[in-house]
């Protein structure tokens, strides 16, 4: 399809919120992977300093922001500002769904070696992760939400520092693995 | 959001075990990991601890009491058990990871880049309440649904199966061992376990001794470093 990047672009625009690859296809009338690949297109378009807008994409979505470098400046013109704490095994778990997401909780229970459920519903209602059903692994999964890309700056989970070392561990994907019993 | 991490007093067993660790300097080794046994029991003793948490910081001091217990009764030294403390350090190494990674990301938050999206705008629509199912609300469809659910469930419900048939074991060895009572006075525990293959028999046996015990059908003493049962 042509110009399919810019129709995707559009449709965010006109939508104001992050939607799913999936919600997009439809829309469209394309396949989810076709979408995906024209994001990563606009990813390189949009993502660059000259542009007051750029992309993010998550594991399964995307969504059009600010610049993250004007954070600064812009953050008196919008009433997203909620002062709120993290605490330690909140943050934790954040960083272990980010470099392993999608992830299920027993995994991440497995790798923090303690019950999460709190922690977990906990971040689910701040925003920071969500929740959906994976084919393969028949538990739900957990993964970042756009929300929480905004608030760290970055476009994707892997612009997270060492991001390939952590999520390809092999050591880690053992352990994780052994749970499959 | 601005974020700020709370101090806690410490994030989970393994959290606690890395501070203790890193305290004292000591690597994540197994002898490392008895020393700081004690020390474990005694913080566990004095902290708050969530009710669901506490299972899991139970379990990590299982593993440290047997990494000690080692050292005072060889005999009871046993593979799965130390399949277990392998993993244990392991665990521990890859946890550290994370929480070095959780430095970093926490830094991050600190900066002050940042992205923002536009405000969702709601349009209002004059809307009656009104039954409104979902088009794809089908009896194929919830037949799917409930299937995967009961596959799903599947794991749970084996495990069950499994703890009913340990329960039934106990009460088995209980049999076992009083009929043996009838033609010896008298047994060590280690004769009881002498043929256990796997952990759990060990466990059968010792709950089915706690039993006898507790009826009041044998006594049990110390008997240099081993358990003499005692037909009463």
């Amino acid at each position: 399809m042509e110009n399919l990047a810019a129709k995707i672009e559009a449709i965010l625009f006109l939508r104001t919120k992050p939607m799913t690859f999936k919600a997009i296809a439809r829309i469209l009338s394309v396949k989810s992977e076709q979408v995906q690949e024209s994001v990563e297109t606009l990813m390189k378009l949009r993502n660059v300093d000259a542009s007051g807008i750029h992309i993010l994409s998550t594991v399964d979505g995307v969504a059009l922001v600010t610049n993250p470098i004007f954070g600064e400046e812009l953050k008196t013109q919008t009433k997203d500002e909620m002062k709120s704490e993290l605490t330690r095994p909140q943050l934790e778990t954040l960083t272990i769904i980010a470099y392993r997401g999608p992830i299920t909780k027993a995994e991440v229970e497995h790798i923090r070696g303690v019950n999460c459920s709190l922690i977990i519903r906990n971040l689910l209602m701040r925003g920071l992760i969500d929740e959906r059903d994976d084919d393969i692994k028949l538990l739900p999964v957990f993964s970042l939400t756009t929300d929480m890309l905004r608030h760290l700056g970055i476009h994707k989970a892997d612009e997270l520092p060492d991001f390939e070392d952590l999520h390809k561990h092999s050591k880690i994907d053992q352990m994780l693995h052994s749970l499959d019993g | 959001m601005e974020f700020s991490v709370k101090q806690d007093a410490f994030s989970g067993p393994l959290g606690l075990l890395l501070e203790l660790l890193d305290k004292r300097e000591l690597e994540i080794t197994d002898v490392a990991l008895a020393d700081i046994a004690d020390e474990y029991l005694l913080r566990l003793e004095s902290a708050d601890v969530l009710p669901e948490e506490l299972a899991d910081f139970l379990l990590i001091a299982s593993r440290l009491i047997y990494l000690k217990s080692r050292e005072l009764m060889p005999y009871l030294r046993m593979d799965e058990e130390e399949e277990e403390i392998g993993e244990l350090e392991e665990q521990l190494r890859l946890y550290r990871l994370f929480v070095n990674a959780a430095e970093k990301i926490n830094e991050q938050f600190s900066n002050t880049e940042r992205s923002f999206e536009r405000p969702f705008t709601r349009i209002k629509i004059d809307q009656k309440p009104a039954f409104a199912p979902a088009e794809n609300l089908t009896s194929d469809n919830l037949r799917t649904a409930f299937a995967g659910l009961l596959k799903r469930l599947q794991p749970f419900f084996t495990l069950q199966q499994v703890s009913m048939e340990r329960v039934k074991s106990v009460e088995e060895r209980i049999s076992e061992l009083t009929t043996v009572l009838q033609s010896r006075a008298s047994m060590k525990f280690q004769d009881v376990v002498s043929g256990a293959k796997r952990k759990m028999d060990v466990v059968v046996s010792f709950l089915a001794l706690l039993e006898l015990a507790r009826r009041q059908h044998v006594s049990v003493r110390q008997s240099g470093q081993d358990v003499l049962i005692e037909r009463m």
